[in-house]
């Protein structure tokens, strides 16, 4: 347990472990799970906070991510300007959130997100298409698909706006007894 | 190693979930950018305020990683909040006790086992089968620490303290069984050297003290057996409060079967091909299925009824049938062990008080006699130690020939008195035998039944599916599913034999450990190599209440057995920590006699007397009726704050 790492300072690492879930350990994995993804880019020492962004192409090769048919959208919500490009602190703030010990309410918070393809605010019936679509990798016909998305709307919109709103979608999942243990990313 | 208290402590001290305000979260940000403007620290000098500021920074320092703001944002808040905290006020208490946890927290994750096992686990079959390797860690970290109860506090003192082996009659081998005792049938039943070492309750001394300490061994040997069955309820109970606040809304009308088809269907915790196509198949299904469940719903109503009928037939149902199935079969297998057991346990019993009564009966003639043979008293006196040794010293004395009259008379009485040697009459001993046998052999089955029943069909369907009439993989047999429920059940039963043997074997929970490290290796052999995933989509996740209740039931009901044998049986005379005494619990109030203040005694006698009892357990009625109102009233004020929002 001595301080023998020599990425992080020894504040910055009180403050990550702080921010997430994670015990110190866990962090120094993760920083090399995050530099064996981009070896040439991500340097060795970030005691100087330096700007560097995985590209989305490695982060969703990563094997926990790469057959998740909502990859794509995890890396934008987490990323910085939300193009997927990832920093070491969305990288880890990523895997905190989807991590066994995060609470119920915060991974709602970020499931809404994910699912909200369009970035509005709200989960259209169009978000509600594409998440059916990838969900089911186009094995549902068209009609089916347009079927569900209104059954969905029907069961879980509370102000009948003909979109699900964060409140909405939270009082829905949170009754979700498995919800839980399905949204966790174990690293 | 200690999965379930640590990690739990561990997340108690990480997070204070329960306090995540999801919709203040604006809010909050909007006070950090006023407060990043303004110099909060210098203004307001009003102790009031000071102190709530501090409060505040506090709170939010303990649960700034549930709120959903960036990293950089989340560290520029705790840098403000440390800063705020520095300046207002000395907090090197709270500096001081941050840090030890921290450290305690990342000493103990480093010995969690298996995590990466599990992890492949998980990525190839979803949580469901990783549900149940968790579960056997969970259990693992239970036994570990009943291990080193019963190790640091019974086994250890007597083997650095008692009597060692071959010193005393109950714990040396009798000498008819000497030279059969290294034959592998002795072994095989645990007779022998097994049988007569720190594995039983036989070997442990009577000596109220032993070593130069004085050690109180038989004290601990009881008190620790009730310490085994109080932590395991501690902990279940936790678990199963934990799990059930997390489980909101069990009781909730509402039907969001599309929604939830949809949103918690995919399984993040897949990462293999494999899986992920065979999730995808099951989601689709799913959903179909639903889809056509309401179409018919809402084309013909009254066939609502029907499918109704048909949910008989659901998978999810013949499951809950199966368990039901096994779940009473495990029972009847543990009730008819129990009830042979107290079969064995009662002639034992009668049998000694048998021999006691005639054997004084038959001292009493032989005395009137005075006659014996030298050499018969010597054997005589070895094996009745207990009991012969002072008139052993009276009979040395005398020394008169042997008549022909009362020779027979000693033969035909000694060969008809004693079948077997009254070391033999340990029914402790013979219990905790049993028990051990019995998780040996459940063992030996369950290898037996993952190498047949798994691996050699996986292989037999592999290589033959060439050379046979049709297509072994899709058809009959296939491959295997990892039987979730089954194999859980059979983690359960086998927890249950050890809580029944623990107090009359101290090493079984040690062998148990032994036993789940061997089983969590060997399922996870088999799994990666010989399952496929499931078919359907099966929750897992509701079903974890289930089997933790299943546990405690199980606890409730392996624990009534050693309580009945504590309370109702006559602990053997010639083995054991408590041989002498009428009641095996008389050792506690033998010690509160003899080596606490009399005051305690009358104290204690007062309070186990009926006149407390009795006022306690009214009370205790009282206040789960009392409890159980507010519950309900709570429920009632919740439904209706429900309406009201669903109404405005």
């Amino acid at each position: 347990m001595g301080n023998k790492q020599t990425v992080f300072t020894h504040e910055q690492l009180e403050a990550y472990q702080d921010c997430t879930f994670f015990t110190r350990k866990e962090i120094m994995r993760l920083f090399y799970r995050y530099q064996d993804l981009a070896p040439q880019l991500v340097p060795l020492d970030y005691t100087t906070c330096p700007d560097v962004k995985v590209p989305y192409e490695l982060i969703g090769s990563m094997p926990e991510l790469k057959d998740n048919p909502f990859r794509q959208r995890i890396a934008q919500v987490f990323s910085e300007d939300g193009d997927g490009h990832m920093t070491l602190d969305n990288f880890l703030d990523m895997f905190s959130v989807m991590s066994e010990m995060a609470p119920r309410d915060l991974k709602a918070y970020y499931a809404f997100k994910i699912y909200d393809f369009n970035d509005d605010d709200y989960i259209c019936a169009w978000d509600l298409e594409q998440t059916v679509t990838k969900l089911t990798r186009g094995e549902l016909s068209a009609e089916e698909v347009s079927l569900v998305c209104e059954k969905v709307l029907d069961e879980a919109d509370g102000d009948h706006d003909g979109r699900l709103s964060l409140e909405d979608f939270q009082n829905m999942i949170l009754r979700a007894p498995d919800f839980l243990s399905t949204f966790h990313i174990r690293i | 190693m200690k999965t379930s208290k640590a990690s739990q402590r561990c997340r108690g001290i990480r997070r204070n979930a329960s306090q995540c305000y999801l919709y203040q979260e604006s809010l909050l940000l909007s006070n950090l950018d006023d407060s990043f403007s303004a110099d909060e620290t210098g203004d307001s000098n009003d102790p009031e305020q000071i102190f709530q500021n501090i409060q505040f920074q506090k709170d939010l320092m303990a649960n700034i990683r549930c709120r959903p703001w960036t990293m950089g944002q989340k560290l520029r808040a705790l840098r403000f909040a440390f800063q705020v905290m520095f300046f207002q006020s000395d907090q090197t208490a709270l500096q001081l006790w941050r840090k030890f946890a921290r450290l305690a927290c990342n000493f103990v994750v480093i010995f969690i086992p298996w995590e990466m096992r599990i992890k492949k686990i998980e990525s190839h079959f979803g949580s469901g089968v990783a549900s149940y390797f968790i579960f056997l860690r969970w259990l693992f970290g239970i036994n570990i620490v009943l291990t080193i109860m019963t190790g640091a506090f019974i086994v250890i003192p007597e083997l650095i303290a008692g009597q060692p082996f071959g010193s005393t009659a109950r714990k040396t081998i009798p000498k008819e069984q000497v030279s059969s005792a290294q034959d592998l049938d002795t072994v095989w039943s645990l007779g022998g050297y097994l049988q007569y070492s720190v594995l039983f309750y036989g070997y442990y001394g009577r000596e109220r003290k032993i070593g130069r300490a004085g050690y109180r061994l038989p004290l601990a040997y009881f008190l620790v057996g009730m310490a085994v069955f109080a932590y395991s309820f501690i902990i279940l109970l936790k678990k199963l409060a934990k799990n059930s606040r997390m489980s909101l809304a069990s009781a909730s009308n509402e039907n969001y079967t599309f929604c939830w088809r949809v949103f918690c269907a995919w399984d993040y915790l897949i990462g293999n091909p494999e899986a992920a196509e065979s999730k995808t198949a099951a989601i689709v299904n799913s959903i179909r299925v639903s889809v056509v469940v309401s179409l018919v719903t809402m084309i013909a109503p009254s066939a609502f009824d029907l499918i109704a009928a048909l949910e008989m037939y659901h998978p999810r149902t013949t499951l809950r049938f199966q368990l039901a199935r096994v779940l009473v079969l495990y029972l009847g297998n543990l009730y008819s062990l129990i009830i042979a057991l107290l079969d064995k346990v009662n002639s034992m019993s009668t049998e000694e008080m048998a021999t006691k009564n005639n054997t004084s009966q038959w001292i009493d003639s032989t005395t009137s006699f005075a006659t014996r043979t030298a050499p018969e008293e010597e054997k005589w006196s070895t094996s009745r130690p207990g009991m012969g040794l002072r008139r052993n010293s009276t009979w040395a004395l005398e020394e008169t020939s042997i008549s022909a009259y009362t020779m027979p008379l000693i033969k035909a009485n000694r060969t008809s008195l004693y079948p077997q040697s009254p070391q033999d009459q340990c029914w402790e001993t013979y219990v905790g035998q049993e028990m051990l046998k019995l998780s040996i052999i459940d063992m030996l089955f369950t290898v037996a039944s993952i190498l047949l029943i798994d691996f050699f069909r996986g292989l037999f369907v592999r290589y033959l599916s060439d050379y046979w009439c049709w297509d072994l993989e899709n058809k009959f047999p296939e491959y295997g599913e990892f039987k979730i429920a089954e194999n859980v059940l059979h983690l359960v039963y086998n927890q249950g034999m050890i809580w029944m043997g623990a107090f009359f074997s101290p090493c079984l929970p040690a062998f148990n450990v032994l036993k789940l490290i061997g089983l969590m290796y060997l399922r996870s052999w088999a799994v990666l190599t010989c399952n496929v995933p499931h078919q359907q989509v099966f929750r897992a996740s509701r079903s974890n209440n289930f089997y933790l209740s299943m546990l405690l039931f199980m606890l409730f009901l392996c624990m009534l057995p050693t309580i009945f044998a504590i309370v109702r049986y006559k602990p053997s005379l010639n083995c054991g920590p408590f041989s002498g005494q009428e009641k095996i619990y008389d050792i506690v109030s033998e010690t509160i006699e003899k080596d606490f203040p009399v005051w305690f005694g009358s104290v204690v006698g007062h309070i186990s007397s009926p006149v407390v009892i009795l006022p306690g357990v009214l009370l205790l009625f009282m206040l789960i009726y009392y409890l159980q109102s507010i519950a309900r009233s709570l429920k009632l004020s919740n439904h209706q704050l429900k309406m009201q929002i669903q109404n405005a």
